[in-house]
């Protein structure tokens, strides 16, 4: 084969390319010869050695090549050159400590805004889930639309089916969350717990226990002796981190319990809260098809998507039919159309707060913008004043690389100064965000400042130094050719000569703009929901739980008794105007949505009409919440015993049954286990009780001693306290109320229902507080690049403007002068950023409520607000201007 | 700043580096004649490939320690390239390198590191 016509070898005389052009000259030949015996030899010993060979030079001509572009471009290193131009640049900075305090300043915000907002982006929507193989976790969940339940996770009978008959998954689990009670320890405690099926650990447990076990596969079936296993926060804080506790039998919910194992800290499934976790004993044979409420992950095997993991469970549906009861089958497939759902886990665990971070990152990017806008001002500035000086070195025969040395060196320094300040100020942040930890950020203890952030900063601070060093020699090489005969004394120049710092102005007013508009929008977001009318008081209640364990009181009837007792015995306390129970609180994520069926309303067959949320509540709830009466009344003491079926409804649901007329009287049938209609004795408010941003669930509450009860009795219930007084200061005297009633029952959650409620507004506030200081620190970099730019436009003006006064221009006239050209920067800089705010603002959509993205008094308030701050900022160095004694003036000349 | 100084400033040298003077002791040779010695030198341990080997002699040139040779053998082909000769400077500091590298095999020696004369 010709060498000349051979591929490879042409490929190589590209790569060649790559450097210089001097190089190639000097060297060019001599590099041929060496690759092309090179190749010969490579291909001698195979395709291998030919591959290895093309990789190994292409890289080294790719890195070689440009660091001897870089060389020629620069000049030479080693001796002087850079070393010596970067301890010059540093050297020059020191000696103008305002110039490079501001600088610094500027972009050490920007940079390490950056930094802090990458890190919680990576930590929280970048990094894998700290699980083995995280990236083949999926979350298994189903939907049954028909049913009026859009989303919902797995059931004992779906986990079952899907185990023992899938063809796509490694292994499926499941758990269900809930609050166990542990006695047997020095005080009996109510703390986060979960029932997890087989495989829970294998799937999510990347290191051993500290100690004993996981739960095994023996442990999960019925009748199996009973374990748990307990979190490292827990062994610590109530076991003394006692290393013989292996073995130790403590009462959870009331069943006597041997613990097994204790985790490592920091195992978090599904809350990094949960401290207990319980095998779920089942017997395949006997779990029903019902109750999605757990939550079920599955790995997939290797190779497989979601999707095809996805359709395998769907084409097992079909399969349940023969297994468990028609009448569940009927109601959720046949009539609700049950269809399993599979997504990436991570997807779920991380959910929106995606959007609101990447969000947050492009707001500080647009910050870091501003801010190195703004510092490129000042270089500009100051090249402009040492122009003479550059311009001498220029006459005495410095190369162009020397030059862009010298005018990079210094930009350079200033980034890197500014990339490890603002670093620091990550750390600093990432570590505040951490520790305040709020509600609104999954996978908090994960965030760290990694090495790759790092990096990221410092080339980021390089890239900014680059840019921002660089620009002034576009401009030189606009105004090329020697200028020194000219650069005596100065001359004043016309408004073309800043064209580009006003152009940047512009940019930072438009940036500015865009920050300012986003950030109201995030503050009438937050203002929105803090004004919503939730239905309910917040202001004087007192919220808690108490779980009566099924061990310690069996009986239902008991159960309720000792419920009612404690609802007796804390009314009783001095400064409770209402107390009453229900089984769930509002805005604690708990509900229970049920079809509910009108008897005067028609029902087409096979469908089932939508679902309300149905609660059992006692007497009293319903006023101890404050939520207003519509119609008719609420329950009283005496409904359990003469009207057991006496019902209430929300607004809401009366409206859609039964839109302008009376609801009073009507029967309603909700579809429960005991299938028995009730009557509606009262309308009352709407009440956001699932969230405080989604419309007022409709409700359908239940008298709970009635036949609801009875039929289910909920161990669980949540009381709420109306007080006359602050409702924080009746917390210890509940706890002791609960405690005579119940010795060995814990009292969880108790707080007051402002704090539930703030607890709500939390991701709101969090993403309104960074966005707002974003659009703080936008609006003042920009206001100080204005100020710094009509500053130099008028010192460097003060000879024109001295002769004007001279010839009895008026101050009024001067000020206006200056006011009006920088006017016209700031206006085009409104301009653009109206536009732009426009554009970004769609993307807030998503975290956005109660305001639209495109909100005409956000916009205006914004242009107006930063248009009246700009124009104080031209005003200082205009009223300055003004001042101007011509006399002197005209004598000092523009520097 | 003393001649002798200035060598010692670039000590130790790169083992590449130090072999590049070496292969270039003997006689002129070309880039692709390094290549072998140097990989004959160092027993198959030091592989130039192009883009180090002509970036190394490129800095050899800039320092003095290495320079173009007009020698050529009287069958040469023209389209190796230029051959390269050590100057008097290159031999002085792979000369000093030597002499620390012996320092530093003698105190081994001292050490009972190595047997005084041991083959390396």
């Amino acid at each position: 084969m010709s060498a000349e016509r051979d591929g490879l070898v042409r490929l190589h005389e590209h790569l060649l390319r790559l450097y210089p052009r001097a190089f190639r000259a000097r060297f060019g030949t001599g590099m041929r010869h060496v690759f092309r015996q090179e190749l010969e030899e490579a291909r001698g010993s195979g395709p291998v050695a030919v591959t290895r060979l093309l990789l190994r030079t292409g890289a080294q001509h790719l890195a070689l090549g440009l660091v001897e572009r870089g060389r020629a471009v620069l000049g030479r290193g080693g001796e002087g050159g850079w070393g010596r131009d970067l301890r010059h640049g540093l050297r020059r900075l020191r000696r103008a400590p305002g110039f490079t305090g501001a600088a610094l300043v500027s972009l050490a915000l920007g940079i390490g805004g950056t930094a802090a907002m990458f890190t919680l982006v990576k930590g929280v929507v970048l990094n894998p889930l700290p699980y083995p193989e995280a990236d083949r976790l999926v979350a298994v969940q189903h939907r049954a639309d028909g049913a009026g339940l859009p989303l919902m996770g797995v059931s004992l009978g779906t986990y079952v089916h899907y185990r023992e008959l899938n063809q796509t998954l490694d292994d499926i689990t499941l758990y269900q969350e809930g609050a166990v009670s542990v006695v047997g320890v020095d005080s009996p405690l109510r703390v986060p717990g979960v029932r997890v099926g087989s495989g829970f650990f294998v799937l999510l447990l990347d290191a051993p226990p500290i100690l004993g076990r996981t739960i095994a596969e023996a442990d999960q079936r019925p009748g199996a002796p009973l374990v748990a296993v307990i979190g490292a926060a827990l062994w610590q804080s109530r076991f003394g981190g006692d290393p013989g506790i292996i073995g130790r039998a403590v009462s959870i919910d009331g069943r006597p319990t041997e613990i097994v194992g204790v985790l490592p800290p920091g195992f978090d499934v599904p809350s990094d809260e949960t401290q207990v976790w319980l095998p779920h004993q089942i017997d395949p044979e006997r779990v029903i098809l019902g109750g999605f409420g757990r939550a079920g992950i599955a790995r997939l095997r290797d190779g497989i998507s979601p999707e095809r993991a996805q359709a395998d469970l769907e084409s097992l549906v079909p399969g349940l039919e023969a297994r468990f009861n028609p009448a569940a089958f009927d109601l959720l497939v046949t009539g609700g159309g049950l269809t399993p759902l599979v997504r990436p886990l991570k997807e779920t665990v991380v959910g929106s707060t995606r959007q609101t971070l990447w969000v947050l990152l492009g707001t500080v990017l647009l910050v870091l913008a501003i801010a190195a806008a703004n510092v490129a001002n000042l270089f500009l500035v100051r090249a402009e004043s040492q122009r003479q000086e550059v311009e001498i070195r220029a006459a005495l025969g410095a190369g162009r690389g020397a030059i862009v040395r010298h005018h990079l060196s210094e930009a350079l320094v200033l980034g890197l100064l500014a990339g490890t300040l603002g670093l620091v100020g990550a750390w600093a942040t990432v570590r505040w965000v951490v520790r305040t930890g709020p509600e609104a950020l999954p996978r908090l203890h994960e965030i760290g400042l990694e090495p790759l952030t790092v990096v990221l900063t410092y080339g980021l601070a390089a890239v900014c130094g680059l840019g921002i060093g660089l620009l002034p020699l576009v401009r030189r090489g606009a105004a090329a050719g020697p200028t020194l005969a000219r650069a005596g004394r100065g001359t004043t120049a016309g408004l073309s000569r800043w064209g580009l710092r006003n152009g940047l102005v512009s940019v930072q007013v438009a940036l500015a703009l865009m920050l300012l508009v986003g950030s109201g929008l995030l503050v009438r977001t937050y203002w929105a929901v803090r004004s919503v009318d939730a239905g309910f008081q917040s202001g004087s209640a007192l919220v808690f739980q108490v779980g009566l364990p099924r061990a310690l009181v069996p009986d239902p009837t008991d159960a309720l008794r000792m419920q009612q007792d404690i609802v007796a015995a804390v009314g009783r306390l001095p400064g409770v105007e209402a107390v009453g129970a229900g089984v769930c609180l509002p805005l604690t994520g708990c509900r229970n949505d049920t079809p509910v069926y009108a008897d005067d309303q028609p029902v087409v067959e096979g469908q089932t009409p939508p679902s309300v949320d149905v609660l059992g509540v006692t007497a009293g709830y319903l006023e101890a919440l404050g939520v207003p009466v519509v119609e008719g009344r609420t329950f009283d003491l005496d409904d359990p015993f003469r009207d057991p079926h006496a019902a209430v409804i929300s607004h809401a649901l009366a409206e859609r049954l039964w839109p302008g007329r009376s609801a009073l009287g009507r029967r309603i049938h909700p579809d429960l286990p005991h299938d028995e209609p009730y009557t509606v004795v009262g309308v009352v408010g709407d009440i956001r009780s699932h969230e405080l941003v989604d419309p007022p669930p409709e409700t359908l509450y239940l008298s709970f001693l009635g036949p609801y009860a009875y039929s289910a009795p909920p161990h669980t219930l949540g009381f709420v306290v109306h007080t006359g007084v602050p409702p924080a200061s009746l917390a210890a005297a509940v706890r002791e109320a609960v405690r005579e009633q119940a010795p060995d029952v814990p009292v969880a959650n108790l707080g007051t229902l402002g704090d539930v409620m703030d607890e709500a507004r939390a991701p709101t506030a969090f993403a309104m507080v960074l966005l707002s200081g974003a659009g703080l620190v936008a609006v003042v970099l920009g206001c100080v690049g204005i100020y710094g730019v009509v500053s130099y436009t008028v010192s460097r003006r003060t000879p024109e403007i001295g002769v004007r006064m001279a010839m009895g221009a008026e101050a009024r006239e001067v000020r206006g002068m200056v006011l009006r050209q920088a006017s016209l920067f700031v206006a085009v800089g409104l301009a653009v950023g109206l536009v732009g705010a426009a554009a970004l603002t769609r993307v807030l959509d998503v975290v956005l409520f109660g305001v639209e993205p495109f909100d005409p008094p956000t916009f205006a308030v914004g242009a107006v607000a930063l248009g009246l701050v700009a124009t104080i900022a031209t005003w200082i160095p205009a009223r300055r201007a003004a001042a101007v004694d011509p006399a002197t003036s005209l004598r000092e000349g523009g520097r | 700043m003393s001649h002798r100084d200035d060598i010692e400033r670039h000590l130790p040298l790169k083992a590449v580096v130090f072999h590049i003077l070496l292969a270039l002791l003997e006689e002129p040779r070309h880039g692709y004649g390094i290549v072998l010695e140097v990989r004959v030198r160092s027993a198959e341990r030091i592989r130039l490939q192009t883009g180090p080997l002509y970036r190394h002699l490129r800095k050899l040139l800039d320092l003095g320690w290495v320079e173009e040779s007009d020698h050529r053998p009287a069958e040469d082909d023209p389209r190796r390239g230029a051959y390269y000769r050590i100057t008097a400077r290159g031999r002085a500091v792979a000369a000093a390198e030597a002499t620390r590298l012996r320092t530093l095999l003698a105190a081994t020696g001292e050490l009972g590191l190595t047997s005084p004369g041991e083959a390396p």
